[in-house]
C-alpha cells in the first residue's frame, strides 16, 4: 500500500465520527439528503453520497432521527431531522467534542 | 426503458428485500435531484448520455447496494476460532480413518503395481475429499444455525466491551466449563455421527484371508434402527456442549438441559439393552474365520453380544448416576450445583 493509500484511509477513519456530528448538527430542521449533501458541501464538508443515505438510516434506525416522505413539485422526497431523543443527544456529543478538540491540541502540541 | 429505473432494479437485486423498496424510492429521488442539476448547469435537458456519466460517477449497483448492507457473514468472529478448530480435529481424525481405510485396501491387493496403488490413493483421495466437503457443510450449518437461531448468538465483538470485570468474580471455579473438553467432547461426537452414519462398514472384524487382511461389518440391522435416534442424541449433546463454550459456565437451566438429554440417552440406551443384538457377523465371515471350528464360532457371536450390552449396561448405570446427582443438588440446593 503506497502513501497516498495509507493516508485516504487514516482520512477516511479520521472523517466517520465526524460525519455523524456535522450531520445531527443540521438537522434541527427537516432537510432531505441531497440538500443536506449540498448544504455541508457548502461549508466545506464533502460527504460522498454512497456515504451519506446510509448513514441517515442508521441513524434514524438508531433512533436520533426520524424522517417522513414529502411530495414536492410532483417529487418525493425523504425529510430527516433529529429525533426527541437526537436533539437530547446532539449537545452533549457537541461538548464530547469540543473536549476533544482541546484535548487533541494539546496532545500534538506536546 | 428509463435508464434510471434500471440502475434502481440492478441495485434492488442487492439489497435486502425489507428495505428495498424505500431505499430506491430514496436513490430515485436523489438521482433525479442531482439530474436536473446536472442539465442546468449544461444549460440543456437531461439526456441519455447525461444520465450515463451520472450513474457511472454514482457507482456500480452492487457497490451502492453494498453501502446500504451491513458487514454479513455465516459465521462470527466469536465462534470462528471454535469452528475452525473443530474442523481441524474431525478432519484430521477423518483423515487417518481414509489413511487407514487406504492400507487395508492396499494390504488386500493381489500385486501392488504402480498403476494399482496409484488407482487406489485416487479413490482413496476423492472419497477423502467428498467426505470433507460434506462435514464442512454440515459443519457450517450447524453453527450458522446456532450463531442466527439462539438468542444472544448474534451478538458482536463490539457488546462485550460493556462487559463487567465484576462478573469475574460469579464465577465459581468448578462451575466453569473446560474449553478444551468441551470442543474435545463437540469433535468425538462429531466423529461417532460421521463413523456410525456415513462409515458403519468400518466398524468391523478385521481378519487375515488367504494370507491377505479383509474385514466384516459387525453392527446388526437392529443397531441401524437406532441411529437416527442416535444421532438426535448426539447432535442435541452437541448443540448443549456449543451452548456450554458461549456461556463458559454452568448453569441451573443447561444442568437441566443436560439431565433431559441423559434421560433421552438412558432411554435409547434401554431400548438397545432390551432389543434385538446389535452385532452380528455375516456367515460368510463366520466360515472363513472359523471355518473348522463351530463352537468357536458360537462363543464369539455369544461373547460379543455380552460384551456389548454389558457396556451397554454400564454407559446407562454412569449416565444415571450422574443423571440422580445432578438433579439431587439441583433440587436440594436449588442452585447450579459444583460437580467435577
Amino acid at each position: 500500500m503506497d502513501d497516498t493509500e495509507l493516508l485516504r484511509k487514516a482520512v477516511s477513519e479520521l472523517r466517520r465520527g465526524v460525519i455523524v456530528l456535522a450531520v445531527l448538527s443540521q438537522l434541527s430542521e427537516a432537510q432531505y439528503g441531497y440538500q443536506l449533501m449540498k448544504e455541508l458541501s457548502e461549508k466545506g464538508l464533502d460527504v460522498e453520497q454512497g456515504t451519506l443515505y446510509p448513514l441517515l438510516r442508521r441513524l434514524e434506525s438508531q433512533g436520533l432521527l426520524d424522517s417522513d416522505w414529502r411530495v414536492e413539485a410532483d417529487r418525493p422526497r425523504r425529510y430527516y431531522v433529529l429525533s426527541a431523543q437526537g436533539a437530547q443527544i446532539f449537545p452533549q456529543l457537541e461538548q464530547e467534542w469540543a473536549d476533544l478538540v482541546a484535548t487533541l491540541d494539546k496532545v500534538l502540541a506536546s | 426503458m428509463d435508464l434510471i429505473e434500471l440502475y434502481l432494479g440492478e441495485v434492488g437485486r442487492h439489497l435486502p428485500l425489507r428495505s428495498r423498496r424505500d431505499i430506491r424510492a430514496e436513490l430515485r429521488s436523489v438521482l433525479q435531484d442531482m439530474l436536473d442539476e446536472r442539465a442546468e448547469a449544461a444549460g440543456r435537458p437531461a439526456d441519455d448520455a447525461m444520465i450515463f456519466e451520472l450513474l457511472e460517477a454514482y457507482g456500480s449497483p452492487r457497490e451502492v447496494a453494498a453501502s446500504y448492507v451491513p458487514e454479513r457473514y455465516l459465521i462470527g468472529p466469536q465462534f470462528f476460532p471454535i469452528f475452525k478448530l473443530v474442523l481441524t480435529v474431525v478432519l484430521s481424525v477423518m483423515g487417518a480413518m481414509a489413511l487407514v481405510g487406504l492400507g487395508s485396501t492396499l494390504a488386500r491387493l493381489d500385486a501392488l503395481t504402480f498403476l494399482v496403488v496409484l488407482e487406489a490413493t485416487g479413490k482413496a483421495l476423492l472419497d477423502f475429499a467428498g467426505i470433507a466437503l460434506q462435514i464442512l457443510g454440515n459443519l457450517v450449518l450447524v453453527f450458522v444455525v446456532l450463531q442466527w437461531a439462539m438468542p444472544g448468538f448474534d451478538e458482536t465483538l463490539e457488546d462485550e466491551t460493556e462487559w463487567d470485570p465484576h462478573s469475574l468474580l460469579d464465577v465459581v471455579p468448578s462451575e466453569r466449563v473446560s474449553v478444551a473438553g468441551k470442543i474435545a467432547e463437540i469433535a468425538a461426537t462429531l466423529v461417532a455421527i460421521l463413523v456410525f452414519n456415513f462409515y458403519s462398514q468400518y466398524v468391523a472384524l478385521f481378519f487375515l484371508q488367504d494370507g491377505r487382511w479383509t474385514f466384516a461389518p459387525v453392527l446388526s440391522d437392529a443397531f441401524f434402527r437406532y441411529l437416527p435416534l442416535l444421532t438426535v442424541f448426539w447432535g442435541l449433546e452437541i448443540i448443549l456442549n456449543i451452548v456450554l463454550l458461549r456461556r463458559g459456565q454452568w448453569q441451573p437451566l443447561t444442568r437441566w438441559l443436560s439431565v433431559g438429554i441423559e434421560l433421552f440417552g438412558v432411554g435409547i440406551g434401554i431400548a438397545m439393552l432390551v432389543g434385538p443384538p446389535l452385532v452380528t457377523l455375516s456367515t460368510e465371515a463366520l466360515e472363513t474365520i472359523f471355518a473348522s471350528d463351530p463352537e468357536a464360532v458360537a462363543l464369539l457371536v455369544r461373547m460379543a453380544g455380552i460384551g456389548v450390552r454389558a457396556l451397554i449396561g454400564l454407559i446407562i448405570g454412569l449416565e444415571f448416576l450422574d443423571i440422580s446427582k445432578t438433579v439431587y443438588w439441583l433440587v436440594k440446593n436449588k442452585k447450579t450445583p459444583v460437580l467435577p
